[in-house]
Protein backbone atom coordinates (compact mmCIF):
# COMPACT_ATOMS: atom_id res chain seq x y z
CA UNK A 1 0.00 0.00 0.00
CA UNK A 2 1.54 3.49 -1.07
CA UNK A 3 2.39 5.79 1.53
CA UNK A 4 3.31 9.41 2.22
CA UNK A 5 6.47 8.23 3.61
CA UNK A 6 7.17 6.28 0.04
CA UNK A 7 9.60 8.93 -1.54
CA UNK A 8 11.45 8.71 1.34
CA UNK A 9 12.19 4.78 1.35
CA UNK A 10 13.89 6.09 -2.42
CA UNK A 11 16.14 8.33 -0.73
CA UNK A 12 17.16 5.43 1.53
CA UNK A 13 17.28 2.71 -1.80
CA UNK A 14 20.01 5.36 -2.79
CA UNK A 15 22.07 5.40 0.64
CA UNK A 16 22.06 1.53 0.97
CA UNK A 17 23.72 2.02 -2.99
CA UNK A 18 26.75 4.12 -2.01
CA UNK A 19 27.38 1.92 1.66
CA UNK A 20 26.94 -0.66 -0.64
CA UNK A 21 29.50 0.55 -3.14
CA UNK A 22 31.87 1.73 -0.65
CA UNK A 23 31.77 -2.10 0.86
CA UNK A 24 32.48 -3.14 -2.63
CA UNK A 25 35.65 -0.80 -2.54
CA UNK A 26 37.00 -2.12 0.94
CA UNK A 27 36.83 -6.01 -0.81
CA UNK A 28 38.23 -5.00 -3.88
CA UNK A 29 41.41 -3.09 -1.28
CA UNK A 30 41.89 -5.38 1.01
CA UNK A 31 42.29 -8.29 -1.46
CA UNK A 32 44.02 -6.39 -4.11
CA UNK A 33 46.27 -5.56 -1.05
CA UNK A 34 49.48 -6.68 -2.88
CA UNK A 35 49.06 -5.63 -6.49
CA UNK A 36 48.95 -2.08 -5.22
CA UNK A 37 50.71 0.32 -4.42
CA UNK A 38 50.58 2.62 -1.11
CA UNK A 39 49.33 5.44 -3.09
CA UNK A 40 46.76 3.88 -4.44
CA UNK A 41 45.74 2.15 -1.68
CA UNK A 42 45.44 5.69 -0.11
CA UNK A 43 43.58 6.67 -2.46
CA UNK A 44 41.02 4.03 -3.00
CA UNK A 45 40.54 4.42 1.12
CA UNK A 46 39.96 8.10 0.68
CA UNK A 47 37.27 7.12 -1.67
CA UNK A 48 35.80 4.64 0.27
CA UNK A 49 35.78 7.31 3.51
CA UNK A 50 33.75 9.60 1.20
CA UNK A 51 31.62 7.32 0.21
CA UNK A 52 31.02 6.36 3.49
CA UNK A 53 30.36 11.12 4.41
CA UNK A 54 27.69 10.60 1.52
CA UNK A 55 25.60 7.31 3.07
CA UNK A 56 25.73 9.22 6.17
CA UNK A 57 24.26 12.61 4.36
CA UNK A 58 21.49 10.74 1.89
CA UNK A 59 20.86 9.03 5.23
CA UNK A 60 20.52 12.40 6.94
CA UNK A 61 18.51 13.77 4.09
CA UNK A 62 16.29 10.85 4.37
CA UNK A 63 15.65 11.18 7.95
CA UNK A 64 14.81 15.16 7.51
CA UNK A 65 12.69 14.01 4.60
CA UNK A 66 10.37 11.96 7.02
CA UNK A 67 10.45 15.64 9.16
CA UNK A 68 8.89 17.49 5.76
CA UNK A 69 6.73 14.46 4.59
CA UNK A 70 5.28 14.10 8.45
CA UNK A 71 5.05 18.08 9.24
CA UNK A 72 1.75 18.64 8.59
CA UNK A 73 0.39 15.21 10.12
CA UNK A 74 3.01 16.51 13.16
CA UNK A 75 0.83 20.10 13.46
CA UNK A 76 -1.89 18.25 13.31
CA UNK A 77 -1.12 16.07 16.41
CA UNK A 78 0.08 18.99 18.46
CA UNK A 79 -3.04 20.78 17.80
CA UNK A 80 -4.77 17.96 19.32
CA UNK A 81 -3.08 17.39 22.19
CA UNK A 82 -3.70 21.05 23.18
CA UNK A 83 -6.90 20.29 22.61
CA UNK A 84 -7.11 17.78 25.54
CA UNK A 85 -4.69 19.68 27.46
CA UNK A 86 -7.26 23.24 27.57
CA UNK A 87 -10.06 20.34 28.55
CA UNK A 88 -7.81 18.92 31.11
CA UNK A 89 -7.09 22.48 32.19
CA UNK A 90 -10.62 23.49 32.31
CA UNK A 91 -11.71 20.41 34.76
CA UNK A 92 -8.73 21.77 36.80
CA UNK A 93 -11.07 25.19 36.28
CA UNK A 94 -13.99 23.31 37.99
CA UNK A 95 -12.34 22.03 40.33
CA UNK A 96 -10.70 25.05 41.75
CA UNK A 97 -14.10 26.89 41.40
CA UNK A 98 -15.46 24.50 44.30
CA UNK A 99 -12.46 24.97 46.05
CA UNK A 100 -12.76 28.46 46.07
CA UNK A 101 -16.33 28.38 47.25
CA UNK A 102 -15.46 26.14 50.02
CA UNK A 103 -12.92 28.85 50.98
CA UNK A 104 -15.44 31.16 51.23
CA UNK A 105 -18.17 29.43 52.94
CA UNK A 106 -15.60 28.71 55.84
CA UNK A 107 -14.80 32.78 56.05
CA UNK A 108 -18.32 33.06 56.18
CA UNK A 109 -18.66 30.81 58.61
CA UNK A 110 -15.75 32.39 60.93
CA UNK A 111 -17.15 36.07 60.38
CA UNK A 112 -20.69 34.84 61.65
CA UNK A 113 -19.47 33.30 64.76
CA UNK A 114 -17.20 36.62 65.39
CA UNK A 115 -13.59 34.70 66.09
CA UNK A 116 -10.90 36.98 65.05
CA UNK A 117 -8.44 33.80 64.93
CA UNK A 118 -10.74 32.12 62.42
CA UNK A 119 -11.53 34.99 59.54
CA UNK A 120 -7.92 35.34 59.50
CA UNK A 121 -6.97 31.47 58.71
CA UNK A 122 -10.43 31.61 56.45
CA UNK A 123 -9.12 34.41 55.06
CA UNK A 124 -6.05 32.85 54.38
CA UNK A 125 -7.57 29.88 53.23
CA UNK A 126 -9.75 31.85 50.64
CA UNK A 127 -6.45 33.52 49.41
CA UNK A 128 -4.76 29.98 49.15
CA UNK A 129 -7.47 28.93 47.07
CA UNK A 130 -7.85 31.87 44.94
CA UNK A 131 -4.24 31.49 44.23
CA UNK B 1 -39.36 16.92 47.29
CA UNK B 2 -36.21 14.54 48.61
CA UNK B 3 -36.81 11.60 47.35
CA UNK B 4 -37.92 13.22 43.78
CA UNK B 5 -34.74 14.33 43.78
CA UNK B 6 -32.96 10.75 44.59
CA UNK B 7 -35.18 9.58 42.13
CA UNK B 8 -34.07 12.06 39.41
CA UNK B 9 -30.59 10.96 40.67
CA UNK B 10 -31.08 8.01 40.40
CA UNK B 11 -32.65 7.42 37.02
CA UNK B 12 -30.15 9.75 35.43
CA UNK B 13 -27.07 7.79 36.70
CA UNK B 14 -28.70 5.04 35.07
CA UNK B 15 -29.75 6.62 31.86
CA UNK B 16 -26.03 8.17 31.96
CA UNK B 17 -23.97 4.79 32.74
CA UNK B 18 -22.30 7.00 35.23
CA UNK B 19 -18.38 7.59 34.41
CA UNK B 20 -17.06 6.20 31.67
CA UNK B 21 -14.88 2.99 31.77
CA UNK B 22 -11.70 4.06 29.38
CA UNK B 23 -9.38 1.80 30.49
CA UNK B 24 -8.38 0.24 27.13
CA UNK B 25 -7.64 3.50 25.93
CA UNK B 26 -5.43 4.45 28.85
CA UNK B 27 -3.83 1.14 28.19
CA UNK B 28 -3.63 1.78 24.81
CA UNK B 29 -2.01 5.36 25.63
CA UNK B 30 0.61 3.91 27.86
CA UNK B 31 1.24 1.15 25.69
CA UNK B 32 2.46 4.11 22.86
CA UNK B 33 4.11 5.59 25.14
CA UNK B 34 6.39 2.83 25.82
CA UNK B 35 6.52 2.40 21.93
CA UNK B 36 7.48 6.15 21.65
CA UNK B 37 10.60 5.21 24.42
CA UNK B 38 11.59 2.67 23.52
CA UNK B 39 12.38 4.10 19.99
CA UNK B 40 14.58 7.00 21.83
CA UNK B 41 18.18 4.45 22.31
CA UNK B 42 17.78 3.80 18.92
CA UNK B 43 18.67 7.52 17.99
CA UNK B 44 22.39 7.43 19.31
CA UNK B 45 22.95 3.56 18.42
CA UNK B 46 22.56 4.82 14.52
CA UNK B 47 25.23 6.97 15.13
CA UNK B 48 27.16 4.99 17.18
CA UNK B 49 26.85 1.99 14.30
CA UNK B 50 28.17 4.51 12.00
CA UNK B 51 31.00 5.73 13.95
CA UNK B 52 32.53 2.05 14.48
CA UNK B 53 31.89 1.41 10.62
CA UNK B 54 34.48 4.21 10.21
CA UNK B 55 36.66 3.63 12.87
CA UNK B 56 36.95 -0.41 12.36
CA UNK B 57 37.99 0.89 8.30
CA UNK B 58 40.65 2.55 10.05
CA UNK B 59 41.43 -0.27 12.26
CA UNK B 60 41.35 -3.19 10.26
CA UNK B 61 42.26 -1.97 6.83
CA UNK B 62 43.35 1.73 6.99
CA UNK B 63 47.03 3.11 6.29
CA UNK B 64 50.41 1.59 7.43
CA UNK B 65 50.67 2.12 11.30
CA UNK B 66 53.79 4.63 11.00
CA UNK B 67 50.80 7.54 10.11
CA UNK B 68 47.68 6.15 12.15
CA UNK B 69 46.97 8.51 14.50
CA UNK B 70 44.00 7.81 17.15
CA UNK B 71 42.62 11.19 16.72
CA UNK B 72 42.40 11.27 13.56
CA UNK B 73 40.26 8.12 13.28
CA UNK B 74 38.26 9.63 15.81
CA UNK B 75 37.89 12.82 14.09
CA UNK B 76 36.94 11.35 11.10
CA UNK B 77 34.42 8.85 11.82
CA UNK B 78 32.78 12.16 13.81
CA UNK B 79 33.09 14.44 10.68
CA UNK B 80 31.42 11.55 8.76
CA UNK B 81 28.45 10.47 11.08
CA UNK B 82 27.50 14.42 12.15
CA UNK B 83 24.65 14.77 9.47
CA UNK B 84 23.51 11.63 10.90
CA UNK B 85 23.53 13.08 14.65
CA UNK B 86 22.01 16.59 13.63
CA UNK B 87 19.52 14.68 11.78
CA UNK B 88 18.29 12.70 14.58
CA UNK B 89 16.79 15.91 15.80
CA UNK B 90 14.27 15.77 13.46
CA UNK B 91 13.03 11.82 14.27
CA UNK B 92 13.23 12.93 17.71
CA UNK B 93 10.60 15.55 17.14
CA UNK B 94 8.36 13.00 15.32
CA UNK B 95 8.83 10.70 18.23
CA UNK B 96 8.31 13.62 20.87
CA UNK B 97 4.90 14.50 19.10
CA UNK B 98 3.82 10.70 19.64
CA UNK B 99 4.66 10.33 22.95
CA UNK B 100 3.17 13.70 24.19
CA UNK B 101 -0.34 12.37 21.71
CA UNK B 102 -0.15 9.75 23.94
CA UNK B 103 0.64 11.07 27.28
CA UNK B 104 -2.07 13.49 26.94
CA UNK B 105 -4.89 10.67 25.37
CA UNK B 106 -4.14 8.81 28.55
CA UNK B 107 -4.72 11.89 31.01
CA UNK B 108 -7.88 12.87 28.95
CA UNK B 109 -8.90 8.69 29.90
CA UNK B 110 -7.58 8.91 33.44
CA UNK B 111 -10.22 7.73 36.12
CA UNK B 112 -10.06 10.60 38.18
CA UNK B 113 -10.99 12.93 35.09
CA UNK B 114 -15.03 13.01 36.24
CA UNK B 115 -15.04 12.09 39.55
CA UNK B 116 -12.02 14.43 40.29
CA UNK B 117 -14.22 17.30 41.87
CA UNK B 118 -16.05 14.46 44.35
CA UNK B 119 -13.98 15.73 47.10
CA UNK B 120 -14.02 19.25 46.42
CA UNK B 121 -17.90 18.81 46.68
CA UNK B 122 -17.89 16.48 49.38
CA UNK B 123 -15.60 19.40 51.10
CA UNK B 124 -18.02 22.08 50.20
CA UNK B 125 -21.20 19.93 51.87
CA UNK B 126 -19.50 19.63 55.19
CA UNK B 127 -18.92 23.29 55.12
CA UNK B 128 -22.61 24.21 54.15
CA UNK B 129 -23.27 21.89 56.93
CA UNK B 130 -22.44 23.88 59.34
CA UNK B 131 -25.50 26.69 58.74
CA UNK B 132 -27.42 26.00 60.96
CA UNK B 133 -30.00 27.78 58.77
CA UNK B 134 -29.97 25.46 55.92
CA UNK B 135 -31.95 22.28 56.68
CA UNK B 136 -29.56 19.24 56.41
CA UNK B 137 -31.84 17.03 54.26
CA UNK B 138 -32.08 19.54 51.63
CA UNK B 139 -28.51 20.29 51.65
CA UNK B 140 -27.62 16.62 51.28
CA UNK B 141 -29.77 16.41 48.17
CA UNK B 142 -28.90 19.82 46.45
CA UNK B 143 -25.18 18.69 46.94
CA UNK B 144 -25.64 15.41 45.18
CA UNK B 145 -27.23 16.43 43.02
CA UNK B 146 -25.07 19.76 41.74
CA UNK B 147 -21.56 16.98 42.16
CA UNK B 148 -23.64 14.38 40.02
CA UNK B 149 -24.52 16.99 37.58
CA UNK B 150 -20.87 18.26 37.30
CA UNK B 151 -19.82 14.46 36.82
CA UNK B 152 -22.30 13.52 34.45
CA UNK B 153 -21.48 16.93 32.47
CA UNK B 154 -17.47 16.08 32.44
CA UNK B 155 -17.71 12.43 31.65
CA UNK B 156 -19.79 13.11 29.09
CA UNK B 157 -16.83 15.91 27.99
CA UNK B 158 -13.90 13.27 28.44
CA UNK B 159 -15.83 10.75 26.10
CA UNK B 160 -15.86 13.80 23.45
CA UNK B 161 -12.55 14.70 24.15
CA UNK B 162 -11.39 11.42 24.47
CA UNK B 163 -13.42 10.04 20.81
CA UNK B 164 -12.04 13.84 19.26
CA UNK B 165 -8.19 12.21 19.88
CA UNK B 166 -8.61 8.79 18.47
CA UNK B 167 -10.06 10.77 15.68
CA UNK B 168 -6.25 11.08 14.33
CA UNK B 169 -5.60 7.59 13.43
CA UNK B 170 -4.24 8.33 10.44
CA UNK B 171 -2.02 10.65 11.45
CA UNK B 172 -0.96 8.71 14.18
CA UNK B 173 -0.42 6.16 11.85
CA UNK B 174 2.08 7.46 9.49
CA UNK B 175 4.30 9.23 12.66
CA UNK B 176 4.33 5.80 14.03
CA UNK B 177 5.29 4.75 10.26
CA UNK B 178 8.34 7.29 10.14
CA UNK B 179 9.41 5.71 13.45
CA UNK B 180 9.79 2.30 11.48
CA UNK B 181 10.69 3.47 8.30
CA UNK B 182 13.47 5.01 10.43
CA UNK B 183 14.27 1.87 12.07
CA UNK B 184 14.65 -0.38 9.44
CA UNK B 185 16.75 2.47 6.94
CA UNK B 186 18.79 4.12 9.16
CA UNK B 187 19.36 1.89 12.29
CA UNK B 188 19.17 -0.90 10.52
CA UNK B 189 20.95 0.06 7.29
CA UNK B 190 24.20 0.85 9.55
CA UNK B 191 23.68 -3.07 11.01
CA UNK B 192 23.74 -4.78 7.35
CA UNK B 193 26.66 -2.42 6.35
CA UNK B 194 28.44 -3.05 9.53
CA UNK B 195 27.89 -6.81 9.66
CA UNK B 196 29.24 -6.99 5.37
CA UNK B 197 32.48 -5.15 6.43
CA UNK B 198 32.92 -7.56 9.69
CA UNK B 199 32.60 -10.14 7.10
CA UNK B 200 35.30 -9.31 5.22
CA UNK B 201 37.27 -7.99 7.73
CA UNK B 202 36.97 -11.72 9.14
CA UNK B 203 37.92 -13.44 5.73
CA UNK B 204 40.83 -11.59 5.03
CA UNK B 205 42.39 -11.93 8.77
CA UNK B 206 41.62 -15.76 7.90
CA UNK B 207 43.30 -15.79 4.86
CA UNK B 208 46.23 -13.25 6.22
CA UNK B 209 45.37 -10.37 4.16
CA UNK B 210 45.30 -8.24 6.91
CA UNK B 211 48.52 -9.32 8.53
CA UNK B 212 48.94 -9.97 12.38
CA UNK B 213 50.92 -12.39 14.63
CA UNK B 214 48.98 -15.26 14.98
CA UNK B 215 47.53 -15.02 18.85
CA UNK B 216 46.20 -11.02 17.70
CA UNK B 217 45.25 -12.54 14.57
CA UNK B 218 42.53 -15.21 16.85
CA UNK B 219 42.22 -12.10 19.22
CA UNK B 220 40.89 -10.19 15.83
CA UNK B 221 38.76 -12.54 15.13
CA UNK B 222 37.22 -13.01 18.94
CA UNK B 223 36.48 -9.78 18.76
CA UNK B 224 34.83 -9.48 15.23
CA UNK B 225 32.39 -12.22 16.74
CA UNK B 226 31.55 -10.71 19.40
CA UNK B 227 30.65 -7.70 17.29
CA UNK B 228 28.51 -9.50 14.50
CA UNK B 229 26.70 -11.67 17.36
CA UNK B 230 25.74 -8.06 19.33
CA UNK B 231 24.65 -6.94 15.69
CA UNK B 232 22.25 -9.97 15.30
CA UNK B 233 20.43 -8.90 18.37
CA UNK B 234 19.90 -5.18 17.51
CA UNK B 235 18.45 -6.32 14.35
CA UNK B 236 16.14 -7.95 16.13
CA UNK B 237 14.94 -4.75 17.51
CA UNK B 238 13.76 -3.90 14.46
CA UNK B 239 11.05 -6.77 13.59
CA UNK B 240 10.01 -6.28 17.55
CA UNK B 241 9.18 -2.58 16.86
CA UNK B 242 7.41 -2.73 13.59
CA UNK B 243 5.01 -5.43 15.02
CA UNK B 244 4.33 -2.89 18.17
CA UNK B 245 4.12 -0.14 15.64
CA UNK B 246 1.72 -2.35 13.70
CA UNK B 247 -0.65 -3.26 16.61
CA UNK B 248 -0.54 0.25 17.73
CA UNK B 249 -2.19 1.04 14.93
CA UNK B 250 -4.46 -2.30 14.84
CA UNK B 251 -5.55 -1.62 18.08
CA UNK B 252 -6.43 2.38 17.57
CA UNK B 253 -8.60 1.53 14.59
CA UNK B 254 -10.57 -0.80 16.75
CA UNK B 255 -10.52 1.74 19.57
CA UNK B 256 -11.70 4.26 16.98
CA UNK B 257 -14.33 2.04 15.44
CA UNK B 258 -15.65 1.60 18.95
CA UNK B 259 -16.40 4.39 20.14
CA UNK B 260 -19.72 2.88 21.91
CA UNK B 261 -18.51 -0.08 23.05
CA UNK B 262 -14.49 1.00 24.61
CA UNK B 263 -15.25 -0.77 27.89
CA UNK B 264 -16.08 -3.93 26.01
CA UNK B 265 -13.98 -7.37 26.21
CA UNK B 266 -13.07 -7.04 22.19
CA UNK B 267 -10.88 -3.78 23.48
CA UNK B 268 -9.72 -5.31 26.20
CA UNK B 269 -7.85 -8.07 24.34
CA UNK B 270 -6.78 -6.12 21.63
CA UNK B 271 -4.92 -3.78 23.37
CA UNK B 272 -3.31 -6.88 25.31
CA UNK B 273 -1.65 -7.66 22.39
CA UNK B 274 -0.33 -4.40 21.59
CA UNK B 275 0.76 -4.82 25.66
CA UNK B 276 2.55 -8.17 24.23
CA UNK B 277 4.19 -7.08 21.48
CA UNK B 278 5.35 -4.01 23.60
CA UNK B 279 6.90 -6.47 26.27
CA UNK B 280 8.72 -8.38 23.69
CA UNK B 281 10.15 -5.24 22.05
CA UNK B 282 11.42 -4.41 25.49
CA UNK B 283 12.74 -8.11 26.09
CA UNK B 284 14.72 -7.58 22.98
CA UNK B 285 15.89 -3.81 23.75
CA UNK B 286 17.42 -5.55 27.15
CA UNK B 287 18.97 -8.04 24.77
CA UNK B 288 20.85 -5.51 22.47
CA UNK B 289 22.11 -2.89 24.65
Amino acid sequence: MATVLDPVAAIFDFADELGLLSSKLLTCRIKNKAKLNESARDDLLKLELQLDKATADVRALGIEALGVFTADLRAEIIATTRQADEFLKKIRKVEKIVGVSTAFVGLALAVIAKQPNAILAAAKAVETAIG
Amino acid sequence: MRIALLAFITGASLLTGCAANLKSVRDFADETKKISVAFDPLLAATVEQCKRKVETKLLYAGGPVRSFKPEEMTRTADDTCRSIAEANATAKKIDVVLFDYADKLSALAGDGVASSVDDDYDALSKKLADFKEIPKEKLTAVSALVKFLTKTAIAQAQKQAVAEALDHEEAVGVLGDALVLYTRRVYGGYLVDRKREIGTYSESIRDAIIAAPPLLAKLQLIELHKESLAITEQEKVIPSLEKSVAQMKASLKDLRKNLDRLSDKERRQEVEKLAKEVKALYQQLDKAF
